[in-house]
């Protein structure tokens, strides 16, 4: 019995440790330094890829035509400002139960990133229809919640922003991250509670997927591509702020004399 | 040609990929830029 259970503590423990590890910003800063290539030139290769793809050697669609080719744009940003947002509650819990102080850092970058995503889907979303159901905007239940989140999200950026005491501004940050996690299961269950004009999910981790494969790849591609650039993008930020944040340490003297910055 | 000209539906997919576009570009030169500043104030800072 004790065998078994120190088989499963062992990968386990090992996380909590690589965690506690990772929480030290000077850790932090020296190990995130290789991840940065391999987001960065993981999104430039896959973006490209993913969204030439789709605009160019995808088969158009028998009833929309090329103008479903938004579908490459619009997908990848509304999934990753949802993902985000559970990314940024998972920070918050970090920060709030177990006082990690780098996970409210970086749930402030996730919160611009997540942001932007959700305006990407937004404006991406009005745009794709107007030539398909004939308007920018209705008030339908999946684009309201979904501009709500995008609402959420500018609130807690502002509210980190208002305070110059990042560890207060975290915190209270932190709070209205958990607060307006009850958006996600609506913006997600809407097609299915509310009789909407939006359609229903077209990828599901259940059901086989219901588009065709030529435009479901260059869709999986995108949605890669997106995800590393966010990646990038988050972690740059991320080590930026945190040589600012803690540049009364010693190890950031070190870091700007050595031309790490 | 016909590529881009998308079905008759050119405005719409060009704009929402213009959009996107220029928005992963303004992220990508201001998170730069940000660096290039805190590396110029960091060093500032340390010299005193």
């Amino acid at each position: 019995m004790r065998a078994k259970i120190a088989f499963f503590s062992d990968p386990i423990d090992t996380m909590w440790k690589f965690l506690y590890y990772m929480a030290a910003p000077k850790n932090f800063y020296h190990t995130t330094r290789a991840w940065l290539p391999l987001l960065k030139y993981g999104a430039l290769l896959f973006l490209p890829i993913g969204l030439g793809w789709g605009l160019f050697f995808a088969p158009p669609d028998y009833q929309q035509g090329d103008a479903f080719r938004i579908i490459y744009l619009h997908v990848p940003s509304a999934f990753l400002s949802l993902s985000l947002y559970t990314v940024m509650a998972f920070l918050s819990v970090l920060l709030l139960v177990w006082r990690i102080k780098l996970a409210g850092l970086m749930m402030t970058m996730v919160a611009q990133m997540g942001a932007l995503m959700a305006l990407l889907a937004l404006i991406t979303g009005g745009i794709w229809g107007k030539p398909m159901w004939g308007a920018w905007w209705v008030w339908d239940a999946r684009l309201t919640s979904e501009l709500i989140l995008l609402l959420i999200y500018l609130a807690i950026i502002a509210t980190r922003s208002a305070f110059d005491n990042p560890d207060q501004g975290d915190k209270l940050a932190a709070i209205m991250v958990l607060i307006g996690l009850i958006d996600l299961p609506i913006i997600h269950y809407s097609v299915y509670w509310w009789n909407t004009l939006h359609q229903g999910a077209t990828l599901s981790v259940f059901a086989k997927p219901k588009i065709a494969a030529p435009m479901l790849y260059p869709l999986l591609i995108s949605l890669l591509g997106f995800a590393l650039y966010c990646g990038w993008v988050i972690l740059y930020k991320a080590r930026n702020e945190l040589l600012l944040r803690e540049r009364r340490q010693q190890w950031v003297r070190d870091v700007v004399e050595q031309g790490l910055v | 040609m016909s590529h881009l000209m998308m079905g008759g539906y050119a405005l719409y997919v060009w704009s929402a990929y213009g959009f996107a576009a220029a928005m992963l570009a303004i992220i990508l030169v201001t998170m730069t830029k940000r660096r290039k500043q805190t590396r110029k104030l960091l060093q500032q800072w340390f010299k005193q």
